[in-house]
């Protein structure tokens, strides 16, 4: 269950203002209470004033004569009258009646006979007097007894003297009785002969000194005593008028709290939850707007709204800036990706062949533009120039450096100096001013394309894979240093022999470091294993091996690879020949020439057509099995044919002369096999002959 | 690829396809049977003709030996370089007329 601010503002009130009644309602009552005592004890210590007064103006001789005559009876027979008072016979009130008469008796005598004496009579009559006046005083003041004792301070014993009360009550004072301070404030009062009015429960006391007029010391004592209890304090009516006052005044105040909090507080929240939500709900559309609740209370609250505008400022000032920064990063991507572009741009694209030998490329990069790039190109007619390289580091840095050492390879390694020389120069040009201590990984080759010669030379790149046949070696064992860091290392570069069939494949540390999700690298072991079992696409079946392997994972680094194949030299077999089989030797043949000039490749054509339509001929004469196979090799720009036969030792060169020429039509076969071959020869191998023609091929379109 | 052969009144105009080569020209002069050689002139179309061996050129001399007998003429039109260097070569473009 959930409360707002205004009903647990409203509960805390309804506490709060019933612990204030309890708590004013006990506090007047009491003050109440006391102060009307007070009250009481005035006016009864007035009665007593009032009557001891009236005692001296008009009944002074009478009491003196009175309290002569019971103080002597009282010296007398105090112990009697002690000890009357203390048995059983004192609740009998016709033994106390008659013990008390008969005590009194030469006071009160008896009414009987004629009547009384003069004196009696002058006595009775003051008797009478004196009780009415205490009657009248203590009526009219609502006291319910009043009476007259005096007091023996020895024996501590209030003799009564005078009782308003009728002698038919039980607590009628018999004169002569005696009664003992019943309050420590009567008994002081007593002894000092001073007046005294008090509380002893609910019972109002007041007593008086009656003095004569020549001594200080009184002579006896006018005394009232009254039950006030709750009735006749009004207390319980106080109460419930005060509690009705209290609850109105609680009530109302309450209220006027409760609106004024409702004012101030739940009002001011409510217009700053507001004004949040607004602002929130403004800032899902296009362009956030300030949203202030605008308090200015000048308490919390409104303090927190002055902190909440500032609060939606620096939100508002942090999505422009955000916008700000993602546009600016986005002009930045945009660059970047240019930057990517041009960079790749850059590099050659896709691959070139060049005689036998084809290059192929592959880069897939990463998101950012990196520092991977190759190069490929022909020095001269016959030597191609690759490299694979890689900068270190990562982004526009290294972009650049890539940039500046591509062109500084293309510009170097045309100068035809040996490959060590090139490299140790070009390490000296990237070490002047490299500031960033970038460096760099390469993989140079020249490959003289007509005797499959490759020259190379490796520094600190990662060993490229050599597919010969069904087996993968690794070359250049041995690594120069890596490029731009020290400038006075030497290079050594190295050299082999590429055969017809073979693949080099050179490739970046993306590739072997490839990562899958468990980061796992992927290794020069899958890299090998994918070189091997890779058909045509060497670079692609490469690539998706490493796909396969990292999976998800995502590619850090620039994944390059250059591969350099020599093409496989072309064999064919024929089995008793005939002259249709030419058409397909051909057909095979020129598939592998697709690159090259069409004339150059149609003379080609008009070669194989001559020299086996010749052998079909006339080699086969007298052979039971014959069989005819063609070769084609391709050294660098040069295709050589070979015809082999098993037929009988025929020089076809030497033994066919001007003459032959003259009287056969297959003679002109012979002088275009001439004409448009650069070199033919002739041997006779293993009972075969074998006639070779070379011819060099231009390019294609010119 | 089998070439295209087209008798007129006055003219038989054949225009082979490809390599006119051992196999080609034996096709062709299969092709040629149904064909009077020897009433219309001879007009070679080598628009399409790739490049020509000794076994063309065999074909083209028999061709060229019919129309002189019948006293009618062979000519050989769009040549390309490989053709006209075949015929250079083998001294061909002096006994044909090559236009």
């Amino acid at each position: 269950m959930r409360f707002g601010i205004r009903k647990k503002l409203l509960l805390l009130m309804a506490l709060l203002s019933l612990a204030l009644i309890i708590v004013s309602v006990l506090i007047t009552s009491t003050l109440y209470t006391m102060r009307m005592r007070r009250q009481f004890e005035a006016d009864s210590l007035n009665s007593a004033r009032t009557l001891c007064n009236t005692i001296r103006e008009s009944y002074l001789p009478f009491l003196q004569d009175y309290r002569e005559k019971l103080g002597n009876i009282y010296a007398e027979h105090r112990e009697e009258i002690e000890r009357f008072q203390s048995s059983e016979l004192m609740s009998d009130h016709a033994e106390k009646e008659r013990f008390f008469n008969e005590l009194t008796k030469n006071i009160f005598p008896p009414k009987s006979g004629f009547g009384l004496s003069y004196e009696m009579a002058v006595f009775y009559g003051d008797y009478r007097g004196l009780l009415q006046n205490i009657d009248l005083i203590g009526r009219s003041s609502g006291h319910e007894t009043g009476n007259i004792f005096f007091y023996d301070a020895e024996h501590k014993n209030m003799v009564y003297m005078l009782d308003m009360a009728s002698d038919q009550t039980m607590s009628y004072h018999f004169p002569g009785s005696l009664a003992t301070p019943w309050d420590e404030r009567l008994a002081s009062a007593l002894e000092k002969g001073e007046s005294a009015a008090f509380f002893a429960g609910d019972e109002c006391c007041s007593v008086h000194p009656i003095e004569s007029d020549e001594r200080g010391e009184p002579i006896a004592f006018a005394c009232f005593r009254e039950y006030v209890g709750e009735s006749k304090l009004n207390t319980r009516l106080f109460t419930l008028y005060s509690l009705g006052i209290t609850l109105a005044a609680t009530v109302v105040i309450a209220l006027f709290i409760m609106l004024f909090a409702d004012r101030l507080i739940v009002k001011n929240v409510r217009r700053l939850s507001d004004a949040a939500e607004r602002f929130t709900s403004n800032l899902k559309g296009s362009r956030p707007v300030k949203v202030s609740a605008g308090i200015r209370s000048g308490d919390e609250i409104g303090a927190l709204s002055e902190k909440m505008d500032i609060m939606q400022d620096a939100i508002i000032g942090y999505i422009g800036s955000l916008e700000e920064k993602t546009a600016a990063e986005e002009r930045m991507k945009t660059e970047l990706e240019l930057a990517a572009r041009i960079q790749s741009e850059a590099l050659p694209q896709g691959g070139m062949t060049a005689g036998a030998y084809t290059v192929e490329s592959f880069l897939k990069p990463a998101r950012e533009v990196g520092g991977d790039f190759f190069d490929f190109f022909m020095l001269d007619e016959k030597r191609l120039f690759f490299c694979l390289s890689d900068v270190s580091g990562k982004g526009i840095p290294a972009a650049l450096f890539m940039m500046r050492t591509k062109e500084l390879i293309k510009s170097g390694i045309r100068s035809g100096k040996p490959l060590a020389d090139f490299a140790a120069e070009l390490n000296q040009s990237l070490c002047r001013g490299n500031t960033e201590s970038v460096f760099i990984t390469a993989f140079f080759g020249i490959l003289d394309t007509e005797s499959g010669i490759l020259k190379y030379l490796r520094a600190g790149h990662e060993q490229p894979m050599l597919k010969r046949g069904e087996s993968v070696l690794t070359i250049g064992e041995e690594s120069n240093y890596v490029l731009g860091a020290l400038d006075d290392v030497e290079f050594v570069s190295d050299e082999m022999r590429l055969e017809s069939g073979d693949t080099l494949l050179m490739y970046t540390d993306g590739v072997n470091e490839g990562i899958n999700e468990s980061a796992e690298e992927f290794g020069y072991e899958r890299i090998s294993e994918a070189l091997l079992s890779a058909r045509e696409d060497v670079t692609g079946e490469v690539y998706a091996a490493l796909k396969r392997f990292c999976g998800g994972a995502e590619q850090f680094d620039d994944v390059t690879m250059l591969v350099l194949k020599a093409s496989p030299p072309l064999r064919m077999e024929l089995k008793k020949p005939v002259y249709d089989d030419i058409t397909a030797v051909t057909d095979a043949v020129f598939a592998r020439l697709c690159g090259f000039d069409t004339d150059d490749v149609s003379k080609i054509g008009i070669l194989i057509d001559e020299i086996m339509n010749n052998q079909i001929s006339y080699a086969f004469k007298d052979v039971s099995e014959p069989v005819l196979a063609v070769k084609l090799d391709l050294i660098g720009d040069t295709a050589r044919l070979a015809f082999e036969d098993n037929g009988k030792g025929f020089d076809p060169l030497s033994e066919v002369t001007d003459e032959d020429l003259e009287n056969s039509d297959g003679g002109f076969g012979l002088e275009f096999v001439r004409s448009f071959s650069d070199r033919q020869r002739y041997e006779r191998v293993n009972g075969l002959n074998r006639l070779t023609v070379e011819k060099r091929l231009h390019p294609k379109n010119g | 690829m089998e070439a295209t052969i087209t008798q007129t009144e006055t003219n038989l105009i054949i225009a082979p396809v490809g390599r006119l080569d051992t196999a080609a020209s034996a096709a062709l002069k299969e092709q040629l049977e149904p064909y009077a050689l020897d009433k219309t002139d001879i007009e070679l179309d080598f628009a399409q003709v790739e490049y020509i061996s000794s076994a063309g050129l065999r074909l083209l001399v028999a061709l060229q030996k019919q129309a002189k007998a019948s006293e009618h003429t062979m000519v050989i039109r769009n040549t390309n370089a490989v053709v006209n260097e075949v015929f250079r070569v083998s001294g061909f473009n002096k006994a044909f007329t090559v236009l």
